[in-house]
């Protein structure tokens, strides 16, 4: 019976100290009991590969053992989907607020361009820790939830729950986390132009500069892309527009409007960069650029002034449907 | 995909219904391998590995009682229903049998809106 011993021996490993015995004891003797109606059947004793069979019969030892453990989960079905919930808002939240701290590191540093990399990388390390916090709280609250008087579960109606969102006022996360990754980007980019240029002009860098007035709106223009960073921020954690949310976005509009206004009206927005010997050599060049540059500024202008100018009306109407919103409805109805 | 899910669900619907088996079985004293025997002659089949740590848990539940006795020259654990067991069982029992009927009753009234669809059906098939 060498294979039973190792067996149980083998069960006895992973069994809670206090009833190892008693139930070792017991499934020996079942096996037993097992093995000893086989032989009658037979009527001879078991070869070692029929007692192998009889052993096998009642699962691998980790298996057994675990089944007569108190509990066979960390976090039951109950409390699961608030856990899963709670873990999905809780990371996003987690690596939204890591990257906008990136940024403003990345900001506040003297060489922005060589900071980007040791800012944004850690920002996934916050994954683990977020993860282990809210599990090990939902493990723990599992574990002590039936001797705790939750009276949040019982005590509670319909009317204490959040008023009612349209579903047309609905933002996806989705489209939230796509906005701060791509204003983050910006930002960066934005903040590392005037230390590397080529980041702009590829290696027209070398020949063609920034005309003064980027450099009196740089902080204006970072200031605008830091607040659409926290309204997406704020969106995310609370994925749903509100009049004051709305009215936020109108002033983002309004704000962005004023520095194209500004922008177009400086009449210049490249020069010769410094240190070319003869600058007249390239003024057809910049003088080409600088007339894109009108027509680019311009457009953006004109769209940026419509819009606002459309979703402020729109506001006016319904202050609590969302600008996006306002603006597909419209279109379905035309 | 199938089966799989078939199975699933198969596993869960029995869930139930092996605690109940037990608890009837467990009307008459029986150590565990001869219980195990006892419910697959009756059809209903459970594996080692599942029946005896649910002896354990409706033990400790306070639903059995069990002692260790020698028979057959091996000292044995035998469990019977408790009294409190025995009350659970009552009420259990009840439950199942309501759950059964109503089974039943939505059953047999899927079929007759079947059978009612189906001459509808053919009815209207003869007009045309």
């Amino acid at each position: 019976m060498e294979l039973l011993e190792r067996y149980l021996q083998a069960v006895r490993t992973f069994l809670p100290r206090k009833a190892q015995d008693d139930i070792l004891h017991e499934l020996s003797e079942n096996i037993l009991s097992q093995m000893d109606e086989r032989e009658a059947e037979l009527g001879r004793r078991l070869t070692e590969a029929e007692q192998e069979q009889v052993i096998k019969q009642h699962g691998h030892p980790i298996v057994v053992a675990a089944r007569y453990g108190r509990r066979q989960y960390l976090i039951g079905p109950g409390l699961f989907p608030i856990y899963w919930l709670t873990l999905k808002l809780g990371l996003l939240i987690a690596l939204a607020l890591r990257f906008i701290i990136a940024i403003v590191t990345v900001l506040v540093s003297a060489d922005p361009i060589h900071q980007i990399l040791p800012a944004l990388l850690p920002v996934p390390a916050v994954i683990v820790p977020v993860f282990a916090w809210i599990t090990g709280v939902f493990i723990a609250f599992e574990y002590f939830a039936p001797r705790m008087n939750l009276r949040f579960i019982t005590d509670w109606s319909p009317r204490s729950l959040p008023a009612l969102v349209k579903r047309s006022a609905i933002i996806p996360r989705a489209d939230s986390v796509a906005q701060i990754i791509m204003i983050g980007a910006f930002i960066l980019w934005w903040q590392s132009i005037p230390t590397a240029p080529y980041l702009l002009f590829g290696p027209g860098a070398a020949v063609v500069a920034l005309a003064p007035v980027w450099a009196q709106l740089h902080w204006p223009i970072i200031l605008l892309a830091v607040a659409g960073l926290v309204l997406a921020s704020v969106n995310l954690a609370s994925p749903h527009w509100t009049v004051t949310r709305t009215r936020i976005r109108l002033a983002l509009r309004a704000a962005a409007f004023v520095i194209l206004l500004i922008l177009v009206r400086a009449g210049t927005w490249v020069v010769v960069a410094d240190g070319i010997r003869d600058p007249a050599q390239f003024s057809s060049v910049i003088a080409i650029v600088n007339q894109i540059s009108f027509y680019g500024l311009l457009c953006a202008l004109v769209i940026t002034g419509l819009q606002l100018a459309w979703e402020g009306v729109q506001h006016l109407r319904d202050p609590l449907a969302p600008p996006a919103v306002q603006c597909r409805q419209a279109l379905r109805k035309s | 995909m199938n089966d799989d899910l078939f199975e699933n669900l198969r596993l869960e619907l029995r869930r139930g219904c092996l605690i109940l088996a037990v608890l009837a079985q467990l009307r008459a004293e029986h150590y565990g391998y001869t219980l195990r025997k006892a419910l697959a002659d009756d059809g209903m089949a459970i594996d080692e590995g599942t029946l005896y740590p649910l002896l354990r848990r409706l033990e400790a539940q306070g639903l059995l009682v069990s002692e260790w006795r020698e028979q057959d020259k091996r000292n044995k654990r035998f469990y019977h229903l408790s009294a409190g067991g025995a009350q659970i069982f009552e009420r259990l029992l009840r439950e199942w049998r309501s759950i059964n009927s109503s089974l039943d009753r939505i059953l047999s009234s899927g079929e007759e809106i079947r059978e009612t669809g189906a001459v509808a059906l053919g009815a209207e098939n003869g007009n045309s």
